[in-house]
């Protein structure tokens, strides 16, 4: 059974072109994974553990990886076993009042590390997150401290430690590479990762291109072993798309629009913050860089979501984009737990001025306001409605 | 970036603008089989112009895609100056240096932590070998 299904997922599911190139970097990624314990005679290693509220990839090894309830729903007959689970870094909706960070993450680090002695330390391959969650969970980032703890636990147990930085990746947080800003070489604060998937920014739109990054424990067992990666695309470094991508790298490094990138986050964050953060059906305002998420909740104290059939998300979306506003901005449902919840990403160009960022988060007011304004009319007029009609 | 500035795009970027009255079904499996979605014509900077004469700002890059914003010259011209060289050879063969400058790029970016890179347009291809473990 289907169950319900909110349609904007549907649709995106369906249709198929969707992180289609960031999905064919997490089959790469599984698979030289794999490929590297079988190199190095650890041929009984193949799980995988991933986060729930997850999202890497549409097509059926990276759907597999991917914990997204409803983007899932249809195909899990089809998707893999060998994936397994932890929670998210959900500071919003999983922290307990008063815990601090240290005592999060140590949670964090110890779910994880129960999950590999559930599964049998040897028997993994590795565990693989988003720094800062993308489209499915919105924008949420580590917390500090959380990415050299996970890295920890899969270096105790000789595993590896994949990010997938599709999104968040290529300047979108601030520093080129998300992790960057969290690693450090001093003793526990390593978080680089032995492979790392990247997509999205690295074309920029002007060509369809992703990557993964390889770390050097696995070139190395590659080139003493088989002497190849057992994967190959008829596209694989492309010309073209490659110049693209090389042109888009050397224009943020030429135009230093990293800074720019921190510096109108910081002016978008706190403009966001103003402007939303007590409304009564705004829940929680996060992100890094240029790179933020609205989340709506039908009560800010319990967090309770809204009924899917309201569309929030999507109704924001179009009113957004409707002549009044024309600003177009990034709808998702399911944040609360994969079918329930509702957010907008708002992740605009890395070379924005302080005025396009005045005009986004205006904007979002104005349209946040109209929303929630026609929902209560809505409302309103079916219980009147009801009342006539005596019901 | 105003939003008068995508209107005076040059020709090159603006296609010849034609209203339908009522559109007509796709051809195209678009994301959502009951809507109708508006036409892009023209693209500058943060704004994509669409074929009714709207200014669109683009507050999410797609799905956080376009990070040095639209109808950047740079970004076409690479792609133009690859292609005369060489659009497409097979990566089991030969390779260019747009391929070897990105993948050293992105190394150097890491501050050399990483090691390689596999760079990915897709297109599956079955390369086949056996692996003795």
């Amino acid at each position: 059974m289907l169950g319900y299904v909110p349609q904007n997922l549907l649709s995106r599911c369906l249709t198929g072109t969707h992180h289609q190139l960031g999905s064919e970097a997490t089959e790469a990624t599984m698979k030289l994974g794999r490929q590297y314990y079988m190199e190095v005679g650890q041929p009984q290693r193949v799980n995988f553990i991933a986060r729930e509220h997850s999202y890497h990839g549409t097509t059926l090894g990276a759907l597999s990886m991917s914990g997204h309830v409803g983007r899932r729903s249809l195909y899990i007959p089809l998707l893999s076993d060998y994936i397994h689970r932890v929670s998210a870094c959900n500071s919003y909706r999983q922290r307990h009042i008063g815990e601090s960070d240290t005592a999060f993450v140590n949670r964090k680090a110890a779910e994880l590390d129960q999950k590999f002695r559930d599964l049998g330390p040897n028997t993994v391959i590795g565990f693989m997150c988003e720094p800062i969650s993308g489209a499915t969970l919105g924008c949420v980032p580590y917390v500090p401290g959380y990415l050299a703890a996970m890295k920890a636990v899969c270096t105790k147990y000789g595993a590896l430690f994949i990010l997938d930085e599709i999104m968040c990746g290529m300047g979108r947080s601030g520093t080129l590479h998300a992790w960057q800003a969290e690693h450090s070489d001093e003793p526990g604060h390593d978080c680089v990762p032995d492979l790392q998937t990247l997509g999205k920014g690295l074309g920029g739109g002007y060509e369809p291109v992703a990557a993964v990054l390889i770390g050097y424990k696995i070139v190395n067992a590659l080139k003493s072993g088989s002497g190849s990666f057992l994967h190959g695309q008829t596209y694989q470094s492309h010309p073209t798309t490659a110049a693209a991508a090389l042109a888009v790298l050397r224009i943020i490094k030429k135009e230093n629009l990293l800074e720019n990138v921190r510096k109108q986050g910081a002016y978008l964050s706190s403009l966001l913050y103003k402007k939303l953060d007590s409304h009564p059906y705004v829940g929680d305002i996060r992100g890094m860089g240029l790179f933020w998420a609205i989340e709506f909740v039908k009560d800010k104290k319990s967090k309770e979501p809204f009924d899917p059939k309201l569309n929030v998300a999507n109704r924001i979306h179009e009113t957004a984009v409707s002549k009044k506003w024309s600003m177009s901005v990034y709808p998702c449902q399911g944040t609360a737990d994969g079918i329930r919840g509702d957010h907008i990403i708002i992740a605009p160009a890395y070379n924005i001025t302080s005025g396009d960022v005045e005009l986004i988060a205006t904007t979002i007011e104005g349209v946040i306001k109209e929303v929630f304004d026609t929902l209560a009319k809505e409302t309103a007029d079916q219980q009147n409605g009801s009342v006539r009609n005596g019901v | 970036m105003s939003p008068s500035a995508v209107s005076q795009l040059s020709p090159i970027h603006a296609a010849p603008v034609q209203t339908t009255e009522s559109a007509p079904e796709s051809y195209l499996l678009d994301r959502d089989l009951n809507t109708a979605l508006p036409y892009v014509v023209g693209s500058n900077g943060s704004y994509i112009l669409l074929e009714d004469g709207r200014e669109i700002f683009d507050a999410c890059g797609g799905a956080a895609v376009t990070c040095i914003g639209h109808g950047n010259t740079e970004g076409r011209e690479a792609i133009n100056k690859q292609g005369d060289q060489a659009a497409y050879v097979h990566s089991m063969f030969f390779k260019t240096y747009s391929t070897e400058s990105l993948a050293e790029e992105l190394i150097t970016s890491t501050g050399k932590k990483l090691a390689k890179v596999f760079i990915i347009c897709s297109g599956m291809f079955l390369k086949i070998y056996y692996l003795d473990v």
